[in-house]
């Protein structure tokens, strides 16, 4: 009651406010760059699968060139999902959101498991894994999500935020 | 107001002595101790809510509640002028 009362007169411009100032005041935290990352992972196995050149060498260099570029993304998968979680990610948002430990650690499992190989259901299961982290980070900012067909290959529906002008 | 202030808190350095978004009044005093939580007008941070660390006559320092906080080096000594009061109630979402 005195809460709601006091936030009324907040909302008012009443009440001032004091900083409990944190280490790194930037703030500027995204999981876009990490779908984008975890689609591409996806593209870049089906290319691998789908390469048909009939010149042995150049099909040889094109699954080598996915193959290095899907290890490279799996790692920004994991690297952004990372930062978000460890620095991002403080006590009263895990305290909201206690399983984003254990979604945290699956999406590391996974982007390995892409790594290791090729089969094209790890990189599904990333992209969804990847999604629900996103949806998770955009309640903590009260922030409205869709999941839309992305307007690339290979056409996996993501979280997108529903922003305000 | 008297020697009373009533502020919301932004950030999560207090956490959990102090949760975001929550409300905090405090009252000037006479002098401050170790450990409490201060309304302080920082030269460099502005407003700022932090607890009190190594108490004397013509300077205190500053810490926060966790490991996120702004460290007492950086926050550096302030004069006993610049608390604008020690934390005396605080009001919660749900409380």
């Amino acid at each position: 009651m005195i809460y709601t009362i006091l936030n009324y007169l907040d909302r008012k411009g009443l009440i001032g406010r004091a900083s409990a100032h944190c280490d790194i005041p930037c703030g500027i935290y995204d999981p876009g760059p990490a779908l984008i990352a975890a689609v591409s992972v996806v593209r870049l196995m089906d290319i691998a699968h789908d390469g048909a050149s009939e010149d042995p060498v150049a099909l040889a260099n094109l699954r080598a060139r996915c193959t290095l570029r899907k290890e490279e993304e799996a790692e920004k998968v994991k690297q952004e999902v990372r930062v978000i979680w460890g620095d991002y990610f403080k006590a009263p948002l895990l305290e909201a959101h206690p399983n984003v430990h254990g979604l945290v650690h699956a999406i590391m499992q996974k982007a390995s498991a892409c790594k290791q190989d090729v089969h094209r259901e790890d990189g599904l299961a990333l992209v969804e894994l990847v999604n629900e982290f996103a949806e998770i980070f955009w309640q903590t900012k009260s922030v409205e999500t869709v999941r839309k067909t992305c307007p690339y290959p290979p056409k996996l529906k993501l979280v997108y935020p529903v922003l305000a002008d | 107001m008297l020697g009373w202030s009533l502020i919301r808190v932004t950030g999560e350095s207090m956490y959990p002595v102090l949760k975001p978004g929550s409300f905090a009044v405090f009252r000037r005093q006479a002098k401050y101790e170790d450990g409490d939580v201060l309304l302080v007008n920082h030269p460099r941070f502005g407003k700022i809510v932090k607890r009190a660390l190594d108490v004397g006559a013509k300077t205190l320092w500053l810490e926060g509640a966790n490991t996120n906080s702004l460290s007492r080096e950086t926050m550096g000594p302030i004069e006993p002028n610049q608390v604008q009061g020690k934390l005396v109630y605080q009001i919660q979402r749900g409380g």
